[in-house]
């Protein structure tokens, strides 16, 4: 009967966009357009709305006009609003919430590609308002870096220290509870860093670092304000269906033969959006969350006037990838006497994307990626090895783009990373790993994949060497000169998204929705047996014509020309007597990904 | 069992309708057009109440079988019953991960979905198989034994089929 009562609520009372009028502000004053009308203005519909997802997540209709419903999205509004964790169920439990009702745990998972909602930074503002007056941030401000030597020494770094302390304890990231000693870098320090980290979407790791200090150096609501910042560019950038973001410098001749230089449309987009709304400044921003109640950014639309886009857009476009993969080193890790070889890179792997307008090819992002290295593996008697696990080269397609997607984990993957601890119920135990499958913000392909494929010729199916380009939580890999995958070529999260996007709206596409799978194996961990189940392989879109994609074969560094086949004895490691196994050459084990491995290495 | 507060948050988080968000719609022409005069502006507008009839989603259906008789079912601490179990939960709540113990077998752990009816088999494995496992490491080779390291191949991997 509650449930009833529950539903018939939930269904009558939210409203839809189709019948908000749109928020404009004009000469500084807020005002409401119709739609038609604020779309006859020129003005373009920015989603400000909490049920904002970007496109990939959105649900498209088959050929016969059925809905294909995308079941990940709701995964995904219920982890940016906050609601909901990776599993769909409450962030805090009735219970939790009978005990303390202003109890509100946070996701904090913009560095994952699932910036917050506008609900929780209206709330983080308006909390943040009042928090921490009693921080001396100059004395932050003093130090560019905090020594990882502790005790501190330097009186200077140590009163930095002691602010830092005070700040994330009244930001309410170091909780009253926590086991931290004064002035000690310890343990409840460092997650509590880690989450001020997350917090900031800062591609770090737990030390105090030069971006790191400088956002503890800024107040909350400063660093409140660059969410908001990163939050309404990427609604911008949706909105404005554009994708060039400052990456390359360029010039083209437009249709009358004047050269014109390649625009940063991102951030065009991104100010006029925060100019236009009065959202320019912390100040500004703080006003207008207190001008607008929670319940306003259920359906939220503002009208913005952006710059008209440049004359090669187009609904569909010649658009291209190519990835170099920069410096490649074949040699493995360690020489025959256990000694590491040399594997410094000077020039890393990128993606470029490119549009060909009037016979030019106009680069529209050039963004850093990663390519296959020497990697952990399973081999057939059970013991680890290592294996080059390259990224092929040459000229490739993208058919598939599938959001939300499965990795399925092939049977040369180290086992100890398919499992994790969870709590069930109240009792932690050891559960398949499935952040690291997906679909979810954790798994080895992101939050959206692309298959790498040689197209198959007269009627023979694609070539799939297991290789994708994807999304990625290992963002550390990325920026790390020693950061390889196992042949896939990743990509920011956030990045990720509006690449998908931007080719889905741009190229002739078919939404084939959620694939089922029906995948299951068994493995052995410890004295335990784990099941892994997997139902889907995610929601797939089918690119027609495809798209090109080029692999170049990069720098070769180092003794070795060609990749070695077979596997490399870890140094330190007992193994049984016998020849070396054979490792498997099916795509999958070839090329293929654990995300959690380099945290371990 | 029945979890409303989950169920509200999915559909909250969702959008409990099929939207015609900015994302899903085809990309908006853009024009050069002033703002519309102030005629055209409005007052801001009240909540919109939008009235959908729709039934309330049935719960699915759960079953867990194994190939050992009588094999106990735990979810987190509780025990759920035996093999063979059916359940019922409210659809979309979210994944069970469950163990399962029969003496003399290897405990499997494995897992429910609630996006639709779920029904599994489970295989137990007795200990005594262990080697038929995937994951089952043989025994490295005793110290005195040991031998070294085999060398390293250099074969290139073969070029990629057309």
């Amino acid at each position: 009967m509650f449930r009833t009562l529950l539903f018939v609520l939930l269904f009558t009372l939210r409203p839809s966009h189709a019948q908000e009028r749109v928020l404009v502000i004009k000469d500084g004053q807020e005002q409401r357009l119709e739609e038609p009308a604020a779309r006859a203005a020129g003005l373009t519909l920015v989603d400000l709305s909490d049920r904002f997802s970007p496109y990939i997540f959105s649900e498209g209709q088959a050929e016969n006009g059925t809905l294909l419903g995308n079941r990940y999205r709701a995964i995904f509004l219920g982890l940016a609003g906050d609601l909901t964790d990776a599993d769909g169920q409450p962030l805090v439990s009735e219970k939790q919430r009978a005990k303390d009702p202003s109890s509100q745990p946070h996701n904090y998972l913009e560095l994952y590609g699932i910036p917050p909602t506008l609900s929780v930074l209206r709330a983080r503002f308006l909390e943040d308002e009042s928090r921490c007056s009693d921080v001396d941030f100059s004395k932050i401000r003093a130090v560019t870096i905090i020594p990882s030597k502790f005790p501190l020494k330097d009186p200077v770094a140590l009163a930095a220290f002691e602010e830092i302390e005070k700040r994330l304890r009244c930001e309410g990231l170091l909780a009253p509870r926590a086991r931290h000693l004064p002035g000690r870098f310890d343990d409840a320090l460092r997650e509590a860093l880690v989450r001020f980290q997350h917090k900031n979407k800062i591609y770090d790791g737990a030390a105090f670092r030069k971006e790191t200090v400088a956002a503890l150096g800024r107040t909350l609501l400063e660093n409140d304000h660059q969410a908001l910042v990163r939050v309404v560019t990427e609604r911008a950038v949706a909105a404005a269906d554009v994708l060039e973001d400052g990456t390359t410098e360029a010039t083209y001749l437009d249709a009358h033969g004047q050269k014109q230089s390649l625009r940063n449309l991102a951030a065009e987009a991104s100010q006029a959006a925060l100019q236009q709304l009065g959202l320019d400044s912390p100040a500004l921003a703080l006003t207008f969350f207190k001008r607008h109640p929670a319940a306003d950014f259920a359906t939220l639309r503002a009208g913005v006037r952006f710059a008209p886009p440049p004359e090669y857009y187009a609904p569909h476009m010649d658009l291209s990838v190519e990835i170099d993969r920069g410096d490649v080193i074949y040699d493995p890790l360690f020489d025959e006497h256990g000694k590491p070889n040399n594997q410094t890179r000077h020039h890393f792997p990128s993606l470029t994307v490119r549009v060909r307008y009037h016979d030019q090819q106009i680069p529209l992002v050039r963004w850093r990626t990663t390519i296959g290295g020497w990697r952990s593996d399973l081999a057939s008697n059970g013991y680890e090895y290592f294996r080059y696990k390259g990224s092929d080269v040459g000229p490739r397609v993208w058919r598939n783009i599938v959001a939300g997607p499965v990795w399925i984990a092939p049977n040369s993957t180290p086992v100890r990373t398919l499992v994790k601890v969870k709590n069930v119920r109240g009792m932690n135990q050891l559960v398949v790993n499935y952040d690291e499958v997906g679909p979810g913000y954790l798994s080895a392909y992101g939050l959206v994949a692309a298959y790498n494929v040689v197209p198959g010729k007269e009627g023979k199916p694609d070539w799939d060497n297991g290789v994708r380009v994807h999304g990625s939580s290992e963002y550390r890999s990325m920026f790390n000169p020693d950061g390889y995958s196992h042949g896939c070529h990743r990509l920011v999260n956030h990045l990720a998204e509006r690449l998908f996007s931007f080719i889905l709206r741009h190229r002739t596409m078919r939404v084939e929705g959620d694939q089922p799978l029906g995948f299951s194996r068994q493995f052995l961990w410890k004295d335990d047996v784990y099941e892994m189940r997997l139902p889907t392989r995610g929601y797939r879109y089918l690119l027609d014509p495809p798209l090109p994609v080029t692999v170049l074969e990069g720098n070769i560094l180092g003794k070795l020309k060609k990749p070695m086949a077979g596997y490399a004895p870890k140094p330190g490691v007992d193994y049984p007597p016998g020849p070396m196994p054979v490792p498997p050459d099916s795509p999958e084990a070839r090329a293929a990904g654990t995300a959690r491995e380099e945290e371990e290495e | 069992m029945i979890r409303p507060a989950t169920v509200a948050l999915l559909l909250a988080a969702a959008g409990c309708h099929r939207s015609t968000d900015a994302a899903s719609a085809p990309p908006t022409p853009r024009t050069d057009a002033a703002i519309a005069p102030a005629s055209a502006a409005l007052p801001p507008a009240p909540a919109p109440v939008v009235v959908v009839t729709k039934a309330p989603l049935p719960p699915v259906h759960l079953g867990v079988r194994a190939t050992a008789r009588r094999v106990k079912i735990f979810w987190g601490k509780k025990l759920l019953g035996a093999t063979p179990f059916a359940l019922e939960r409210p659809r979309d709540s979210g994944p069970i991960d469950l163990l399962l113990r029969a003496e003399g077998y290897f405990p499997v752990h494995t897992r429910l979905y609630t996006h639709k009816n779920d029904a599994i088999t489970v295989s137990m494995t007795k200990l005594a198989d262990r080697m038929t496992l995937f994951g089952a490491k043989k025994e490295p080779a005793p110290p005195a034994t040991a031998t070294p390291p085999p060398a390293i191949e250099t074969q290139p991997v073969s070029a990629p089929k057309p």
